[in-house]
């Protein structure tokens, strides 16, 4: 193994472990303040929303996509640039987001809702330096997934990434799940963030002839979830396709191979999350109706693939293994059951006739942070574990997994059930404080701040852990 | 039953079930064997899945809140304005600063048993316009500016219904709110 690939990734790690500590702060004081616990008031509740969001989104993109970067430099040589050039842009990125949300007080929300950031902007200068730093990051990452596009395209024709042959029988090089994975991951993330780019074009547009000219906010809401929603999606398949190459030799199986249903299963998700989108749109009753049905559709369609393909191989796996288990593989093994309760909350969310009663309240928050903080966040983590545990000094104390795994189960668990529960009781989403009409919110928010602390002590120590035993490696 | 309970009944069920059949294939993993049948298992699980799916969508999709009362007269329609912070609610159509000045802050009384339409737009950014009775969120419809959103609602229980705002719109969101009378 190239020491770069090495350290580079080891430098990525470590970057995102503190970036994540930093953000779950964030996350804490804003259910403090929900909880009246702090008093920061409004304008810093929504600056620290915005920038936690993005931050978050962020940080568990890059994550998955040093995961890859990692795992292709083991099949081929993979051009290094891309990712330096991504690591770059993303602090300078997090730099100019942090300035324009604490300094000039902008406070959008991390999907900056048209025509939001002209009124919410802070300082006049708020939104100006907010797109630009949204303007750096897609740059950064579009360059770096189009890298990593063309290190496969390199080895493989299209159709054969895509492993179509592995479904027609025709002859071809065998594809294994993690190519296939990351190509059809790497494309919908691709398309997510052209998206990401026309759209500060558009803003950017418009700030230039200020008052002259305005864009459509129906278009601009579809742009916007077409970019928000696939990349928090695609950052999870990222994850997966790492699970698919690490998990069975973690379980002592043979490698998975890509069967015709694998295939089929990876290309069926390509089309599915581009379309997925428009469940963010249930409620704008003046979008069409067919694209409303095609939201529903897709949305219950996108776990067919997942669970009879990924969740069914996961289990099967495991069942009667007689594995020894390690944080790594538990972290898998059950990241991949919370993503299964989170998507069970999104698709019921999905059904627009529940999403009526269910938009915009605390059941949004509460099914994506269940697959992000206790799924998306696990692969990665996994990925981080199973990498200290190759290349540390040492490898994880028994009693440290034990410890730092419950944190995190237990701290997650409570602070998404506290979210579904408001989710049941009509407390919305994304306000500082809860009116007399929603006032169960408030004990729900402290019972959150309570269980975030525990998963929040559960990081610390992993991050502490990871960087005693994986440190030495940055320098040596 | 309201939405939010059953929807909140049918989440824990998958929960456990989830839950339960994780941790008894974790439990397995101490054991030796082989999972029989992977093929054959896989295939049985993926109709019944499929088939959940379909059924679902048929009868959930006829449901959606488009179609309510689509082929009715609707008894009284009431315009909705939204604009950072509040609301302006008319029995006329509300286009300029001037018309939601008018009927800001305006009490507004509608029928119960009949259909209202309501004509929901905004004059700045996005807002939400939301229906609560006793704290239960009965429906909402999206305020965007440059759209008017159409939601017809037959109100079954007289009182007071608290308008709430369920859109992000800036630093007063969460104070964003209304009345409305139904008798
Ligand atoms: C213990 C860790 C975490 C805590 C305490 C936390 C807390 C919160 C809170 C309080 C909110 C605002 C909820 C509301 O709408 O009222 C929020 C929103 C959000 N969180 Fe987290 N969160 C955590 C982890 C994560 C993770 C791991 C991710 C993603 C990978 C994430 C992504 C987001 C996003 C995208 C939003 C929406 C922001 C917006 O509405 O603009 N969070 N979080
Ligand atoms: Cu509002
Ligand atoms: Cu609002």
């Amino acid at each position: 193994m190239k020491t770069f690939d090495k350290k580079f990734t080891l430098l990525w790690l470590i970057t995102i472990l503190i970036v994540f500590l930093v953000a779950i702060a964030f996350g804490i004081t804003m259910r403090m303040e929900q909880a009246e616990m702090v008093d920061v008031g409004p304008l810093n509740f929504y600056i620290l929303m915005t920038s936690h969001g993005l931050l978050m989104a962020g940080v568990w993109f890059v994550a998955g996509m040093a995961g890859i970067q990692y795992i292709l430099s083991r099949y081929f040589e993979v051009p290094r640039w891309g990712s330096v050039v991504a690591y770059a842009c993303t602090l300078a990125g997090v730099v100019v987001l942090l300035i324009s949300t604490f300094l000039t007080k902008f406070h959008a929300g991390w999907y900056f809702l048209y025509p939001l950031p002209f009124y919410a902007k802070g300082a006049d200068s708020g939104p100006v330096l907010f797109l630009i730093a949204i303007a750096i990051l897609g740059a950064g990452w579009l360059l770096w997934s189009l890298v990593l596009l063309v290190t496969i395209l390199r080895k493989y024709t299209v159709t054969q990434a895509l492993a179509w042959h592995h479904i027609t029988g025709r002859p071809g090089p065998a594809v294994s799940p993690f190519i296939l994975i990351s190509f059809v991951s790497l494309i919908g993330v691709t398309a997510c963030l052209l998206a990401a780019v026309v759209l500060v074009i558009l803003y950017f547009i418009e700030l230039a002839r200020s008052g002259t000219m305005s864009n459509d906010p129906l278009l601009m809401k579809n742009l916007t979830f077409f970019f928000g929603h696939t990349l928090v999606n695609e950052m999870l398949y990222l994850g997966l396709a790492v699970l698919y190459e690490l998990f069975p030799k973690m379980a002592g199986k043979p490698a998975y191979k890509t069967s015709w249903y694998v295939a089929i299963s990876w290309n069926a998700t390509l089309l599915i999350v581009l379309f997925a989108y428009f469940h963010h749109l249930y409620m704008d009753f003046a979008q069409p109706v067919a694209f409303q049905f095609i939201g529903q559709v897709m949305s219950w369609f996108a776990p067919l693939p997942a669970a009879c393909v990924t969740i069914f191989s996961v289990l099967t796996t495991v069942y009667r293994s007689n594995m020894k288990w390690s944080l790594a593989s538990l972290l898998y093994f059950f990241g991949v059951m919370f993503w299964a309760v989170g998507g069970v909350g999104a698709i019921l969310d999905a059904v627009i006739a529940n999403n009526l009663v269910l938009h915009n309240t605390q059941w949004v928050p509460a099914h994506f942070h269940t697959y992000n903080l206790l799924g998306n966040v696990f692969f990665s983590l996994a990925f981080a574990s199973w990498f200290a545990d190759e290349y540390g000094s040492e490898k994880m104390a028994p009693s440290m997994v034990k410890v730092i795994f419950s944190l995190l189960v237990i701290g997650g668990t409570g602070f998404v059930i506290a979210f579904y529960l408001g989710g049941a009781l009509s407390v919305p989403r994304r306000v500082d404080m809860y009116s007399e009409t929603v006032d169960e919110g408030i004990s729900l928010a402290k019972m959150a701040v309570v269980f975030a602390s525990l998963y929040l002590v559960g990081m610390i120590m992993y991050t502490v852990d990871f960087t005693k035993r994986c440190a030495g490696q940055l320098f040596s | 039953m309201i939405i939010q309970k059953e929807v909140f009944l049918v989440f824990s069920m998958m929960f456990i079930i989830i839950v339960t059949v994780f941790f008894l294939v974790f439990i397995s993993s101490k054991k030796i064997g082989e999972f029989q049948n992977l093929n054959r298992k896989r295939a049985i699980f993926f109709f019944i899945a499929f088939g959940t799916v379909l059924l679902v969508l048929g009868v959930s999709l006829p449901k959606s809140p488009y179609f309510l009362y689509a082929n009715d007269q609707p008894a009284q329609k009431v315009f909705v304005a939204a604009k950072q912070f509040s609301f302006s609610i008319s029995k006329y159509p509300i286009a300029t600063d001037d018309d939601f000045n008018m009927s800001a802050g305006a009490e507004i009384t509608v029928p119960i048993d009949e259909i209202i339409e309501f004509n929901v737009s905004s004059l700045d950014v996005n807002h939400g316009f939301s229906l609560y009775k006793d704290g239960v969120l009965q429906a909402q419809v999206q305020a965007m500016p440059g759209y008017v959103n159409r939601l017809r609602w037959r109100f079954s229980e007289s009182g007071t219904y608290d308008i709430l705002c369920l859109e992000y719109c800036g630093v007063a969101h969460a104070a964003m709110a209304a009345k409305l009378k139904v008798e």
